[in-house]
């Protein structure tokens, strides 16, 4: 009788610890930061880390879990998030190929992404905007979800768009998990109406900088949100005024201020 | 030096410098003291044992990454993706010494030796497609086909051009 031998995963793949890290190093451990120092590498235009994540998610169920959760830990754009949608509901345009929405967001579909979405970690890349190539109308859209944020989880963002709508989609992301913000906007009413409610809705913030304000406006609400933060490492900021400058002074973490001061 | 026993009962005797780079071993020692005693790895085979051990020979002197290390230390490590020539000869080994390694450098708690043999078996991953990556490491698949579709349609994204 011939004797087969059935040869079996090592039990070093079945470790949640090491499969962690295998799929890291994969992702050049560049999951959750924002200031990517090594940008990743397309081959014919696909980025292969995220490519071979997307691959071991479906290879078996005890990679999946984990490749998704690296995977999603961080993204660019919020296109993904629009992408996982049913594909009757998302489509592209013929000649731009910008994201355009075709049919409404229901409850069920939001349901059906919740398990991506609570997965983000960070969301932006320096210097590129995160609302990737969507329409305004998409932007409206993704503000209709039935949860006080979009991503719950959210740690990290950068955002750069100034718009009416994408200011309000910016609110949808200001979650209280957040700790690092990065904003390239220029100051309009709406912008400055969310940011002087920063210090209560994000009040673990550690990292926080804006660029595109205009000085003399922005100082009510770098007083409003300096002055709700106890755990504030970084500032960087146009200007700032006496008491918020007397509040940082009493930050026993702050290590990096950068502002003009505004008497 | 310290004493050393594996799982198939070989009794290796090692520089105290060299064998606490593995965090395991070194607070096992912080806690009994000097000690005469040999330290049983029942988790780790002689062979395996001789490579870690070799690996922490090579290495000796180097800093150790402390558990209060500053974070953007942390972030340094993670960021350097190259394995350095020496490593990448040493983990020149057969598929069954890698993962041994890797499962010996996660029991003894040898972090650079642990990201070697991660950084190691994600560039065999690297590119390859499902079924590629279940034959290289004998995987079944226990989607089903519809499983499969589904978290593909999801994530196709990350594969788009």
């Amino acid at each position: 009788m011939p004797l087969t031998i059935a040869l079996l995963m090592h039990s070093c793949l079945q470790i949640c610890e090491v499969l962690r890290n295998i799929f890291s190093a994969l992702n050049n451990y560049e999951d959750i930061t924002l200031d990517v120092q090594e940008p990743s590498r397309p081959v014919d235009g696909v980025d292969v880390r995220r490519q071979t994540l997307a691959r071991l998610a479906r290879t078996c169920r005890t990679f999946s879990e984990l490749a998704l959760d690296v995977l999603w830990a961080h993204i660019d754009t919020l296109n993904p998030v629009v992408q996982c949608l049913p594909r009757h509901v998302w489509s592209r345009h013929r000649h731009s190929r910008s994201l355009k929405i075709d049919s409404c967001v229901l409850i069920v579909h939001w349901r059906g992404i919740e398990k991506y979405l609570i997965r983000v970690r960070a969301l932006g890349k320096l210097g590129r905007s995160a609302m990737g190539d969507m329409s305004q109308e998409l932007a409206h859209t993704l503000c209709s979800h039935p949860w006080p944020f979009l991503l719950p989880r959210l740690e990290k963002l950068s955002w750069s768009d100034s718009s009416h709508e994408s200011t309000h989609l910016l609110s949808n992301l200001l979650s209280p998990t957040l700790t690092e913000l990065h904003l390239h906007a220029t100051g309009n009413l709406f912008m400055l109406s969310v940011l002087s409610n920063l210090g209560v809705t994000c009040p673990l913030m550690k990292s926080f900088s804006t660029t595109g304000f205009n000085s003399a406006a922005s100082i009510p609400v770098s007083k409003a949100v300096v002055c709700g933060w106890h755990q504030l490492k970084t500032l960087s900021t146009e200007a700032i005024d006496g008491p918020a400058l007397f509040h940082l002074s009493t930050l026993p973490f702050l290590t990096t201020c950068n502002s003009h001061f505004y008497p | 030096m310290v004493h050393l026993v594996t799982s198939d009962n070989v009794e290796f005797v090692v520089d105290k410098e060299v064998v606490e780079r593995s965090v395991l071993i070194k607070n096992m020692l912080e806690d009994v003291g000097e000690t005469d005693q040999s330290i049983p790895l029942a988790n780790v085979s002689s062979a395996v044992l001789r490579k870690v051990i070799e690996y922490c020979e090579h290495h000796r002197g180097e800093p150790l990454p402390s558990a209060d290390a500053d974070q953007n230390q942390d972030e340094t490590r993670k960021r350097t993706t190259d394995i350095s020539e020496w490593d990448q000869k040493f983990i020149t080994v057969d598929q069954e010494m890698l993962f041994e390694i890797i499962l010996a450098a996660n029991y003894l708690d040898i972090k650079s030796l642990l990201d070697v043999g991660c950084k190691t078996v994600a560039n065999m991953i690297k590119g390859k497609t499902p079924d590629e990556i279940r034959r290289l490491f004998n995987i079944v698949n226990d989607f089903t086909p519809e499983e499969e579709a589904q978290i593909k349609k999801e994530n196709e994204w990350a594969e788009d051009r």
